[in-house]
């Protein structure tokens, strides 16, 4: 049986560290009124809270690039892409990762992946030698590798809504809505 | 037929590539080597060529566990030494050593060749410290150098010199196999013959087994009974170094021949003929599907992207290719 692929993610660390912050935060929030006992303020709070939680979430953490050796899952805010290999002619790193199709329609772009941070720039402050070289269109070259090498396939692009998590969404965006028309 | 000193099978080396930032993740693995495997009997030598990136001395440096393999076994005298931990290896050490590239960087520059070469014997508490100086000198001599400049430091002795302290050093602990890689690519041509004359002496004196390492074909034509050719971390073909020579099998193979000037040939006033490899060597991150060298074949069939060639016996010799469509 031929070993699994191997798939990779890759999204804008500082998104990630963002949204994990956020959580963070959040949750010490929800706890106060635990501790304290005020369950009615919890009971208040809970779905607005959740629902910035998943906004931070999906706006943050959950658009990332997705790949294996043979496809590229572009997730976007409330889009998802499949793109096999065969179907990428180019990929350019501007603002976010820009991946050229070969049926001549307009770039797909991965919002979750920005330029890599240019590092050592605090330690070029006190030592030249220590600096790192800026490597801006390092996600370019790992995925241009597996383009590169991946297996000639007929399979198409396909596009499709991320459900699951947009429903999610809807439902907290109805209990709030429910909440503040009960509240008032 | 005997068991092999030395049996590396499906030997895989898979090194991560992480992004930069504040969350460092893994975003591909370079291949270095992926899915190798040869045996070496008791004083034979195995020579292992291939382009610059190919994985020959990833191959050579898990061999001799400097480096630890992301999957397969290094079977050292029936015992499975892949995953050993620092302190099982310590007994090991003895018999795998390993003569290092460039005998300018591999060797202190703060410590004497004394030292250098009774490192070992220190470590390993082989020989009482008032006869390490002997023992030092007597490998000096082995090796074809002065033993009266045990005293000198690396600097003081040409690149050949060096290099010979590297094989001296290599050979303290009187090791079963010997990993040379590129062991005279850094030196002259004169001085190249010297070490490689030495090499091949000390390989009959002390019946040591060479993975010999290198990416000059005709070097490895005069020191290796059997070659392994590498492509992008596999090995394409194996056999005895007439046949390969005379007749190989794996289109790489051929295009890689084919760029060695034949001396004998333009002397008779033919000319062979010269196959240019197209395009760049792929990336080992995903190395192309199927066969890794069909980017670049001038065979290659739709099989080629598909079905990934095993490395198997191809013909009447002991020629083993992974191709679908070897030559004939």
């Amino acid at each position: 049986m031929p070993a699994k692929p191997r798939r990779y993610t890759v999204r804008s660390s500082s998104s990630t560290l963002g949204f994990v912050l956020g959580a963070v935060v959040l949750l010490v929030l929800l706890v106060v009124p635990v501790v304290v006992g005020q369950w009615r303020l919890l009971g208040f709070v809970l779905a607005p809270a959740l629902l910035f939680a998943w906004t931070l979430w999906i706006v943050l953490y959950r658009p990332a690039v997705q790949y294996d050796d043979r496809t590229v899952v572009i997730v976007n805010i409330g889009r998802v892409h499949v793109l096999p290999w065969a179907r990428v002619q180019r990929i350019r790193q501007r603002f976010s990762l820009e991946f050229e199709l070969d049926d001549a329609r307009k770039p797909l772009q991965a919002w979750g992946v920005q330029p890599p941070r240019r590092s050592g720039n605090i330690a070029s402050n006190f030592d030249r030698k220590s600096r790192t070289a800026p490597d801006p269109d390092r996600y370019v070259r790992v995925l241009e590798g597996f383009r590169e090498g991946a297996a000639p396939s007929d399979e198409p692009v396909s596009t499709r809504w991320d459900l699951v998590p947009l429903l999610i969404g809807a439902v907290l965006v109805v209990a709030v809505i429910v909440e503040i028309v009960v509240g008032v | 037929m005997t068991e092999p000193l030395l049996d590396v099978r499906d030997l895989v080396m898979h090194f991560p590539v992480k992004s930069r930032g504040i969350v460092a993740r893994t975003i591909g693995h370079v291949k270095a080597v992926d899915g190798v495997s040869f045996t070496l009997q008791a004083g034979q030598a195995l020579g292992l060529v291939g382009e610059s990136g190919s994985g020959k001395t990833t191959t050579g440096r898990l061999v001799t566990r400097l480096q630890r393999p992301t999957s397969g076994q290094i079977i050292f005298e029936g015992k499975d030494i892949a995953q050993s931990s620092p302190r099982q290896l310590k007994p090991l050490r003895r018999d795998i050593q390993m003569i290092f590239q460039d005998p300018y960087t591999s060797l202190n520059p703060r410590q004497t060749v004394g030292e250098i070469v009774g490192a070992p014997l220190a470590i390993h508490k082989l020989v009482p410290s008032n006869k390490r100086l002997a023992r030092v000198q007597e490998l000096l001599e082995i090796v074809g150098l002065n033993p009266e400049h045990y005293n000198r430091y690396p600097h003081e002795f040409s690149g050949g010199q060096r290099q010979r302290i590297g094989i001296a050093r290599a050979l303290t602990l009187q090791p079963k196999v010997l990993v040379a890689d590129e062991p005279v690519s850094a030196l002259d041509v004169s001085i190249q013959a010297q070490v490689i004359n030495l090499m091949q002496q000390l390989q009959r004196e002390f019946n040591i087994a060479f993975l010999f390492i290198a990416h000059d074909l005709a070097i490895v034509r005069h020191f290796c009974p059997e070659i392994a050719v590498m492509y992008l971390g596999k090995i394409v073909e194996k056999a005895p170094r007439e046949e390969l020579y005379a007749a190989p099998k794996h289109p790489y193979t051929k295009a890689l021949l084919s760029a060695v000037p034949d001396v004998e040939q333009a002397r008779i006033g033919g000319r062979r003929e010269r196959i240019r490899l197209t395009g760049d060597v792929p990336s080992p991150i995903n190395p192309p599907s199927g066969c890794h060298f069909r980017t670049r074949c001038w065979k290659a069939q739709d099989v080629c992207a598909t079905t990934e060639p095993l490395l198997q016996s191809v013909g009447a010799g002991a020629d083993e290719a992974a191709c679908h469509f070897p030559e004939p």
